[in-house]
Order: structure tokens, then C-alpha cells, then sequence
């Protein structure tokens, strides 16, 4: 019964935190525009692919290629004559797909290891921060490149390889706000009562290491989609896939800075700025949010 | 706050004076007849013993001459050796080299140094050349211009030995280790029309010509070879007149000049002796990897029929290439086997009889299933450094998937592949071959002998074999011919590989600086083929 | 002060430590025996094969093969490049002025006018021009490096004419004078130098701005505000000095970024330098080259890093009383 009714309470905490939360980002319009951005983005990249395919343009059966726009195909042709709005689009979801699911796998990661180093403290910590310098230190172009390179151009091993380099800022991050709260009174009751050290971590630690994880995932998610386009564009891509980075790529190798092919060139890569920059600007908006609450780590 | 204001102010005015001047570009100037030659890979080394890319090999050809050379009916033709004979045995030469020629540092060559290069390359197994000078038993200096040469068979090619003759009194110094190692050669001494004098690497690599040059001297002052880190700015060099030549053009870009038409820049398809296959993994031993269904002859002839390769060429090649059939390419007419009415071409139907009467029927999705139970499914790989490749594969897929064939496609870099082909760990995969003009080399690709090392599918005919060693001893050119035709034969009715088409080598160079290009052999390319005719011809436009 | 030292040291010297180890197994773990690449024709007898394995050491058990890496490393040898066959050391020695070059120079420049540009924005805070600033920095903080490096080729190269396709001269080209020398030199270098200075101004003019505003807000400004120190010299004794302080660490961490950004460049620029070299040994798979590269640059940002820290620390003005 108490418990129920502890949970009922945490709830209702929460409804309240977010509703108040809402109330303060929503007065940022950095953050509204990010928002609207992000939103436009996301749905393109749901709904995009279903309503639209990728055509070749073709004149009295010749196919144009590299041509600039004209009324039927707004964003003109690539190298094989194909749609590059429908590219764009089609484009939008793997490029976000790529930069949700390694955004996720670091975060995991990140989140992991900084709890756990900055709770257990002492030799953990200090293995576990030894190893988060030497990721933060290691050029991550490099790095990336060289393990895209040894796994193959797929997308799984992109995904995986952004990943796992991208971790360490979160980690050092995490790990500093939870030596804080470590010394916090429910913390230290809670070890009083017996509470087991996961148990601990999981729910008093996490959920309230939360709101920087929020503000951080959306930092990670910005370098992510820049990682992966320029991974692609570098040939690390998988090829059969389009992302903006590929189209950027193919852009790149057949001919479009020769041709001054501006349709080609431009409209991916202002999609990546766009979505980067509003990830950038829901990031700040949060930051100025919960600012009041938390420390800033300003390096 | 005041006195930071200035500094960057005063950087950028300088910076745009800088420019304006460059702009004018009226402080440069050249002198000399300059020929820049532009290209993508980097040359890896001046030394002969290590190279093996096609830049590295050209400033080689540049550097140093061979004892043969062709004209552009491919027959052999005298270069540092003027005259040759062999015995009626066919395996003792003598060679009668040609006399005042120079090195680039004033020595005079003579035959101690064809003697000691042959050796040199012979006892310690050097490079490439090595298949050259292996069967070579004795070699003795008759007098300063005269050489012979035992071989311990006859030996139909020679003398066609593509050996760079090097400077004994250089090279001899030089530990054989350090040969194949770290000897950089950075001051290459040879007799070629040009002499390296700066070599830069991952910029440029600077040749100036050899004043004494036996031929006479050539019409150019110097030849750059530039390197891009792409393409598309290298073409755009091209047509802004920083180059003069670029070789591979890729065929986008290749179009695009064309339909461009600038009357100064001549794009040239030129006829060349490389291929593209697609090779089955043939291997029958239980170690194999591959999908034993490919062991079936009928399979892969039904493939062969499945396929449209006017389609591949015409689509993921822009049209540059030509339908293949066998081994050895058409360029080499009197070589070349023209498999006639028996040539699979593309013929869908006949795909689906064969493989219906070979039991391969279809299951409910569609796809063929195997008289063994297992599903006609398999795995093609390709190269990540080739997008031509990679469009290739795809329109394969979608051909075979039409006559009940599922293929999966991987995409893996060159290094990877050949470590899968010898492990035997492939289905298939598209690859190509650069032929050199003797036959030989194409040819004993398919041998047994080879297989783990330059053959690449493990295709073993011991009839093949047979003929291939007979061949090779055959002094006499049309007896040569009947063995290769046969072999050719054989190897087509047994279907280890798919020709799928002999490319071109595209070519687009300036025409309003320089005259004298020869193309080499009649219907190749200017540059980048066998002979350095054209920049020993090349003189400038008055 | 000395203990902090010592403390950094000791860290700097472990992180090097695991870097130099994981360096080594991060390339022997690749999938593909390096000899198939590093001998590229197939046709080799088992001898010649085994000659080769053991000139590099391949021959050996893992263990036997990190211990010769390591006494190799401390005697300042790399190891002997698959591709050019040279020296690794020399191989990256020749390619370091290029990138120090283009580095060096972008950085200068992006340091100059984001301290400048930051500090405008910061005193005219809140103004149009202050969100026009933030905006357009915060634009150029999201673009790609290879994409502005494309189009600016594309504009100032292809369209207008006014600056070469890349590289970094033209050889076999004699100039009159020094001058027209120095010039045609310049006018290689601005483009990839520009493009690149604009990568990182954004990020300059973002922390300068928001440290300057935070240091106008501490205490000791409003010590000096009281005695009557006068505006200028408020700003220029006073905050500029502390706030760059956060610019002085950007530059360190940056160092990695830098890199990245130096292999997108030169690629498109066909610059001959450290980034160029990397993508070429990853290509053509030189194990060596691309081990010795990375150790190499990981080591320099890892004293960078520590050079900052020392001097951060020194210049705080905290820890200063």
C-alpha cells in the first residue's frame, strides 16, 4: 500500500516537473526553433519514404543527367539521372536512423560508466577515467575511419563504430554529477537501509543524473550526424544505402564540383546543418532550462 | 581593444594584395616546355623492386628501357637491343645490344649490365620480374655489345623480357635486402628519355629530360606527374589547363568531357587489355567455402546466359567497354578467340531450361532449389574501391533474381577480397585483369600451378595444363597460336569465369600545347600503355 | 602547484601509456594477414614470404611482437612503411610542415577574429547584431568540414577562377621574383587555410562571447568597477585577460577536432600533409604509417592537452590568490 502510494506521488512529481519544465522551454525560442526543426525532420524521415521514390528523369528517353532544377524534379538530377529531392528525403531517414541508434549506444555506454566509476570510486574510478582519457583523447576522425575501415562499410559497423567512440565526454560528465549526488542525504540513507549498489544506482542516482543525460544525448546526437555523413562521405559508408553523407559522396566522386552541380551539392548538406544545428539549439535551450538546477560543466 | 582591431584588418588587406597578385599570375612564368601528366594514386617508390602501381610503373618505363619494344602492330621491335637470334635448340639467344648509350650520370652501358641485372633479379627473386629471368641458366658477355643467354627450355616469349635494364655500377652496390626494402632509389640511374630529380611524395614527382638520350632528344623539357585527391578537381585542372593528360578517366566524367566538346581537349577510348569477370569459386575440395552448386557446370553456364552484359556496359559503364568472351582480349587480334556461334550471350530462356533440366526447380518464392535441397542462393562480393563494380553487382542481382538465382551482395575492400579468394572462402565476385601482350601471362592464370597464387579461382584442368606448358615452348608463332586458341577453348566451355567485359581506357589530354602523340598499340592509348612513344615524340605546337 | 604537476604528469604518462598498447592491438586484430597486402603479388615463393615476415617481425607470437614495439618506440623507431618501404618517421616527418602550415595558419586567423568577434558580441549583448553573430556562428559550428571545404573549391575554384584547384604549388614553374613566389604560395595556402578558419571561428566566438560575459559578472570586476577603473581597461586588464582563459583550453581540446578536420581538408584540397597521409595509408592499408600516424597525434594531443592544464592553471586567477 505505501508503496503504491509512494509511486502514485513520484508520478505526480513527475507530471508537475514536466509541465513546469515545458513551461520555461517553451519562453526559449532557440529551443522552439530546434524543436520545430527536429519535428520537420523526423516526420520527413517517417513519413517521407512512403510517399515518395526515387524516379530517373528522362527526355524524349534520354536520360538527364546532373541536370539543374526544373518543374518536375525541384532539386534536379545526380549522375545517373536520378531525383535528388526524393534522395534527399529517402536520405533523411537512414541519416537519422544512424544518428538515433549510435547516439543511443553511446549514451548507454557513457551513462554506464560514469555512474558506476563515480559511485564505486577509488581503483574503479580510476581504471574507468584512465580509459575514458585515453577514448577522449584519441582523434575521433581517425579513429573512426580506421575502425570503419577494418570492419567493413556497412551500416551496422557505422552505427557501432560512432558508438563506440563517442561515449567519453558523457562518461566524464555523468561521472562528476554523480560523485555530487553520491553524497546526498537519500543516498546515503538508502545505504544505511542495505539497499543493494545497483539498486541504488538505478533509482536514486539515475533519475536524477537524468536531466543532464537528456541535455547531453542531444549534444552527442549533433557530433553522431556529422560523424556518420562524414564517414560516408569519405567512402567509409555503406554505398547501397542513402544518407545524405553517401549522396554527398557519389556527389563528390562523379563530377558535381566540375559541373557546379549546386542542386546536388547543397541540399544534403544543408539538411545535416539544419538537423545539427537544431539538435545545437534544443541543447542549449535545455541547458539555460535546467541550468537553475544543476551545474553547468562549461570544459 | 583599439590596437587588436588593426592587426586582423591589416591581415586581411595583405591577404587580398596576395591574391591580387596571384590573380594576375604575371609573375610566374615558364620557360621550359613543361608536360604535367595528372593522377590519383601516389607513387609509392622509385624503386623497381617494390612498385606495382600503373603511376609507379610509368615513371619506371620513363627511367629505364628494356631490351625490346613494339610498334603499334604490337610486334616487337628493337629498343636497347638492336638485334637477337636464338639456335635451332630455341634456348640459346644472342643478343646484340645497341652501342653509345649513356646512363643518366655519364657511364657507359654496356652487356656487363643487362648481365648483372638479369643475375641480380634471377638470384635473389626480385619484384615482379623475377617470372622473366627465372628460366634463364647461363648468361655470359660475348663483348661490350654482345650477350647471350641460356635458357633451360625453350622459351617462346623471349625475348620480351620486360626486365628494366639497371646500372651494375649502382645496383651492385646495393645489398639485394634492401632492394626489396628500404632502398628508395631516390636518384634513379637508368637510360631512359628522363631522369627523376624531384620526387615528392603525395604532390608530385619531377622528371627532366635526358639531354644525351640515345634516341635523340626528346621535344620536352620536362614531365610532371601531378597527383589529385580526386577526380573531378583533376578533370577540372584538365580543363582549366593546369594538365596536359589524364589517364582513367572515370566514365561519368569522361561523358561530361565529351558532351563538353572543348576543341582543345581530345578524349580518347582507347582499346586496352583489361577485363572485367565475374569469377565462381571452382575449387573442388571439401575445404572450399563456396556453394558447392557452383561445381556444376550448368549452373554457371546458365548464369552466363542470364546475364545481359551489353546491359552492364551500356548502363554501370556509360557505354564504355565491350562485350566479352574469352580469355585473351580482343585487342590482341592474333591471339584472341572469337568462341563464335558457341557464345553464351544473353538468352534467359535457355538460362531457365538448363537449370530446370538440371534439377534445379523453383519453390513457392520463386527461387530455384538445388537437387541437394539447398536454395540457389549465393554470395557475390565486391570490391569497395570500384563503384563501376558495385553498379555491376547490383543489376547482376536483379538479373539472376529474374531466372530464380538469389545473390547477396557484399562490399569489401581489395585486401579483404584476397585473403577470402584464398581461403576459398567466396561464391563470387567481380574483379578485372590488366593483360600484358604476350599471352602467357593471361593464360597461365588458369593453371593449376597456380592456384594460391596468381590464379584466383581455383580452376584446374589438367588437358589446360598441359597445353599451357607446350605453349610456352612453342617457337613457332601459328603452332602457338592453334595451342592458344584451344586453351581458350577449354577454358570457355568450362566456365571458371564470366568475361564480362573488356574495358577501355579513357584518355582526354590537351591538344593546343603539344603535338606528336602515338598511340600505341594502333587502336590505344597515348600514355599509360607499353611504350613511352609519345613523350620520346611529344614537341610543342609552334 | 607542484603536486598538480606531478599529478598530470603521472596521468598524461599512464594515458600514453595505454594509448602506445592499444595502438598496437587495435591494427593486429584487423581481419587480413598483412603480408597478402604488404607483398601484392601473389606470385611469391614460401621463401620470399617468409623473408618478408621476417623483416617485419610478423613472425613472431603476439606478445614477442608488442615487446619488440615497444623497445622499438623508445628508441624513436616507427617501423618501415608497407607502401613507400621508408622509414614511418620519415614518411610523417616530411608531411608535418604542410599540416603545421595549414593548422597553424587556420588556427591564428580563427583565434584572431573569434576573440575579436566575441568580444563584440559579448558588448553588444542582447542587440540584432548579437543574435546575427550567434547565429552564424553557431550555423558554421554545424557544418561539415568537407562540406564547406566543397563548396568554397566549388565557388572560388571552379565557378570564379580566382584560386588553384589544390595542392600545394606548382612545380616546374619559374617566377621572377620572390614576391610573385610568396605570392603564388599564399594563394595555394588561402583557400584550404580560410575554410578551414571558418570551421573553427565559430566555436571561438561562441566561448569567448559567453566566458567574457561570465567574467564580467564575477566579483573582481565589480572590485575594480568600484575603484574607478574605467571602462577600456576594465575590459582589457581585466576580463579579456581571464576570460581567454577557456580559449587557451579550447585550442588544446581542440586538437583532436583539429585533426579530423585536417584529413576532410587536405582530401578535398589534395594538401600534402598529415591528413592526406592517413587516408592514403588507410586505403592502401599501410599498417605501419597508419600505427606510427596515430600514435604520433594522439601523443601530441596528449601533451597539448597537459600543457594546457599546467597553463590554465597557472593563469587562474583563483588559484593565483
Amino acid at each position: 500500500m505505501q508503496i503504491d502510494a509512494l509511486k502514485n506521488e513520484r508520478l505526480a512529481l513527475w507530471k508537475k516537473n514536466l509541465s513546469s519544465f515545458w513551461s520555461i522551454y517553451s519562453q526559449n525560442t532557440m529551443g522552439l526553433i530546434g524543436l520545430v526543426i527536429l519535428i520537420f525532420f523526423t516526420l520527413m524521415a517517417i513519413f517521407g519514404p512512403l510517399l515518395v521514390s526515387i524516379t530517373t528523369m528522362s527526355v524524349d528517353g534520354v536520360t538527364q543527367v546532373m541536370h539543374p532544377p526544373t518543374s518536375g524534379f525541384w532539386l534536379g538530377t545526380d549522375d545517373l539521372g536520378k531525383d535528388i529531392l526524393a534522395g534527399v528525403i529517402i536520405g533523411s531517414r537512414v541519416s537519422l536512423l544512424v544518428g538515433v541508434a549510435a547516439t543511443a549506444i553511446s549514451m548507454i555506454i557513457g551513462t554506464v560508466i560514469g555512474i558506476v566509476s563515480g559511485f564505486y570510486g577509488r581503483a574503479v574510478d580510476a581504471l574507468l577515467m584512465r580509459i575514458t582519457d585515453v577514448f577522449l583523447v584519441i582523434p575521433w576522425l581517425p579513429l573512426m575511419l580506421v575502425m570503419a575501415a577494418l570492419l567493413g562499410p556497412s551500416l551496422g559497423n557505422i552505427i557501432f563504430v560512432i558508438g563506440i567512440t563517442s561515449w567519453a565526454g558523457t562518461a566524464r560528465i555523468i561521472r562528476s554529477q554523480t560523485l555530487s549526488i553520491k553524497e546526498r542525504p537519500y543516498v546515503e540513507r538508502a545505504r544505511a537501509i542495505g539497499s543493494e549498489d545497483s539498486h541504488i544506482m538505478f533509482y536514486h542516482i539515475l533519475p536524477n543524473v537524468f536531466p543532464l543525460i537528456f541535455a547531453n544525448t542531444v549534444l552527442v546526437a549533433a557530433i553522431a550526424i556529422l560523424s556518420e555523413t562524414t564517414l560516408s562521405f569519405l567512402g567509409m559508408g555503406d554505398p547501397t544505402r542513402v544518407t545524405w553523407g553517401v549522396m554527398l559522396h557519389f556527389a563528390f566522386s562523379m563530377g558535381a564540383v566540375s559541373h557546379v552541380a549546386w542542386w546536388w551539392l547543397l541540399p544534403p548538406g544543408i539538411c545535416v546543418v539544419l538537423v545539427v544545428l537544431s539538435f545545437t539549439f534544443i541543447g542549449y535551450a535545455l541547458d539555460e532550462v535546467l541550468n537553475p538546477k544543476l551545474r553547468r560543466r562549461d570544459q | 581593444m583599439k590596437r587588436l582591431k588593426w592587426l586582423p584588418l591589416l591581415l586581411v588587406v595583405l591577404m587580398f594584395c596576395s591574391i591580387a597578385l596571384t590573380g594576375c599570375g604575371g609573375g610566374t612564368q615558364e620557360s621550359q616546355y613543361v608536360f604535367r601528366s595528372g593522377y590519383m594514386r601516389e607513387i609509392e617508390s622509385l624503386n623497381p623492386m617494390v612498385i606495382w602501381s600503373v603511376q609507379a610503373y610509368e615513371v619506371m618505363y620513363l627511367t629505364y628501357n628494356f631490351l625490346i619494344s613494339w610498334d603499334e602492330d604490337l610486334n616487337v621491335i628493337p629498343e636497347l637491343a638492336r638485334e637477337w637470334e636464338v639456335d635451332e635448340s630455341g634456348k640459346l639467344w644472342t643478343f646484340y645490344l645497341q652501342e653509345g648509350v649513356t646512363w643518366h650520370d655519364g657511364e657507359p652501358f654496356t652487356a656487363e649490365d643487362v648481365k648483372f641485372t638479369f643475375e641480380y633479379i634471377r638470384d635473389n627473386e626480385l619484384g615482379y620480374f623475377y617470372d622473366y629471368v627465372a628460366a634463364m641458366e647461363e648468361i655470359e658477355v660475348i663483348d661490350e655489345y654482345t650477350l647471350t643467354v641460356k635458357t633451360d627450355e625453350p622459351i617462346a616469349w623471349m625475348p620480351q623480357i620486360l626486365v628494366p635494364i639497371l646500372p651494375a655500377h649502382i645496383w651492385s652496390e646495393i645489398d639485394p635486402e634492401d632492394a626489396e626494402g628500404e632502398f628508395a632509389n631516390d636518384n634513379p640511374i637508368g637510360t631512359g628519355p628522363f631522369k627523376v630529380v624531384d620526387h615528392r611524395k603525395g604532390e608530385y614527382t619531377r622528371l627532366v629530360v635526358n639531354e644525351d638520350y640515345y634516341k635523340g632528344r626528346p621535344g620536352l623539357d620536362e614531365v610532371i606527374f601531378m597527383i589529385y585527391a580526386n577526380t573531378d578537381l583533376m578533370v577540372e585542372a584538365l580543363k582549366q589547363g593546369e594538365l596536359d593528360i589524364i589517364s582513367d578517366v572515370p566514365g561519368a566524367q569522361f561523358k561530361a568531357l565529351q558532351d563538353v566538346a572543348d576543341p582543345n581537349i581530345l578524349t580518347l577510348e582507347a582499346d586496352s587489355p583489361s577485363f572485367t569477370e565475374l569469377a565462381f569459386n571452382v575449387w573442388d575440395d571439401p575445404v572450399s567455402l563456396g556453394n558447392p552448386h557452383l561445381l556444376d557446370k550448368n549452373v554457371r553456364m546458365a548464369i552466363e546466359y542470364a546475364i545481359d552484359r551489353q546491359e552492364l556496359i551500356d548502363v554501370a559503364l556509360m557505354g564504355y567497354g565491350e562485350v566479352a568472351s574469352t580469355l585473351v582480349p580482343k585487342l590482341f587480334e592474333y591471339w584472341h578467340l572469337d568462341p563464335g556461334p558457341g557464345f553464351r550471350s544473353f538468352d534467359p530462356v535457355q538460362a531457365e531450361v538448363i537449370l530446370e533440366e538440371a534439377g534445379y526447380q523453383r519453390d513457392d518464392q520463386g527461387l530455384r532449389v538445388g537437387p541437394d535441397g539447398e536454395p540457389m542462393s549465393y554470395m557475390l562480393l565486391i570490391r569497395s574501391e570500384s563503384p563501376d563494380n558495385q553498379k555491376m553487382a547490383s543489376m547482376i542481382k536483379d538479373m539472376l533474381a529474374s531466372v530464380g538465382i538469389g545473390i547477396e551482395i557484399s562490399v569489401i575492400d581489395e585486401g579483404t577480397l584476397t585473403d577470402r579468394i584464398f581461403e576459398g572462402d567466396f561464391d563470387l565476385f567481380i574483379w578485372g585483369w590488366y593483360v600484358d601482350i604476350d599471352p602467357t601471362s593471361i593464360l597461365k592464370v588458369a593453371t593449376t600451378d597456380e592456384i594460391l597464387s596468381w590464379s584466383d579461382c581455383f580452376y584446374s584442368n589438367p588437358e589446360y595444363d598441359v597445353l599451357h606448358q607446350l605453349q610456352q615452348r612453342t617457337m613457332d608463332r601459328e603452332e602457338r597460336r592453334e595451342l592458344i586458341y584451344e586453351m581458350q577453348r577449354i577454358f570457355y566451355n568450362d566456365a571458371a569465369y564470366i568475361m564480362l567485359s573488356y574495358d577501355p581506357e579513357l584518355q582526354a589530354y590537351r591538344t593546343d600545347r603539344y603535338t606528336g602523340w602515338v598511340r600505341n598499340p594502333r587502336t590505344g592509348p597515348v600514355m599509360y600503355t607499353n611504350v613511352i612513344d609519345s613523350y620520346e615524340q611529344l614537341r610543342p605546337i609552334e | 602547484m607542484r603536486g598538480y604537476l606531478f599529478q598530470k604528469i603521472m596521468q598524461a604518462g599512464l594515458t600514453i601509456l595505454i594509448v602506445v598498447a592499444l595502438n598496437f592491438f587495435l591494427f593486429r586484430i584487423m581481419p587480413g594477414d598483412p603480408i597478402r597486402v604488404l607483398i601484392r603479388n601473389p606470385k611469391i615463393s614460401a621463401d620470399a614470404l617468409e623473408r618478408v615476415r621476417e623483416q617485419f617481425g610478423l613472425n613472431e607470437g603476439r606478445l614477442v611482437q608488442f615487446w619488440i614495439y615497444l623497445r622499438d618506440l623508445f628508441s624513436g623507431e616507427l617501423g618501415s612503411s608497407f607502401n613507400y618501404r621508408q622509414p614511418v618517421i620519415d614518411v610523417i616527418m616530411e608531411r608535418v610542415p604542410a599540416t603545421i602550415m595549414l593548422v597553424g595558419t587556420a588556427t591564428v586567423l580563427s583565434i584572431i577574429f573569434g576573440v575579436l568577434l566575441g568580444v563584440i558580441l559579448a558588448w553588444k549583448r542582447g542587440t540584432r547584431l548579437d543574435i546575427v553573430g550567434l547565429s552564424i556562428s553557431l550555423i558554421l559550428y554545424s557544418m561539415p568540414t568537407f562540406w564547406v571545404a566543397i563548396i568554397m573549391v566549388m565557388i572560388f575554384a571552379v565557378y570564379w577562377q580566382i584560386f588553384p584547384l589544390g595542392g600545394m604549388g606548382m612545380p616546374g614553374v619559374f617566377y621572377t621574383s620572390l614576391w610573385a613566389e610568396l605570392a603564388s604560395k599564399v594563394g595555394y595556402l588561402f583557400l584550404p587555410t580560410v575554410t578551414f578558419a571558418l570551421i573553427l571561428v565559430g566555436e571561438y566566438v561562441l566561448i569567448m562571447r559567453s566566458s567574457l560575459l561570465e567574467v564580467m559578472r564575477e566579483d573582481y570586476m565589480l572590485t575594480a568597477r568600484a575603484k574607478g577603473v574605467s571602462n577600456r581597461d576594465l575590459l582589457r586588464k581585466h576580463a579579456l585577460p581571464n576570460a581567454m582563459l577557456p580559449v587557451v583550453t579550447l585550442i588544446a581540446i581542440n586538437l583532436g577536432f583539429i585533426v579530423g578536420g585536417a584529413i576532410q581538408i587536405e582530401t578535398v584540397f589534395s594538401w600534402p600533409g598529415l591528413g592526406r597521409l592517413m587516408y592514403t595509408a588507410l586505403t592502401n592499408r599501410d599498417y605501419p604509417v597508419l600505427q606510427g600516424l596515430f600514435l604520433f597525434v594522439t601523443i601530441a594531443v596528449i601533451v597539448a592537452n597537459f600543457c594546457a592544464d599546467i597553463l590554465y592553471r597557472y593563469l587562474d586567477p583563483r588559484v593565483k590568490s
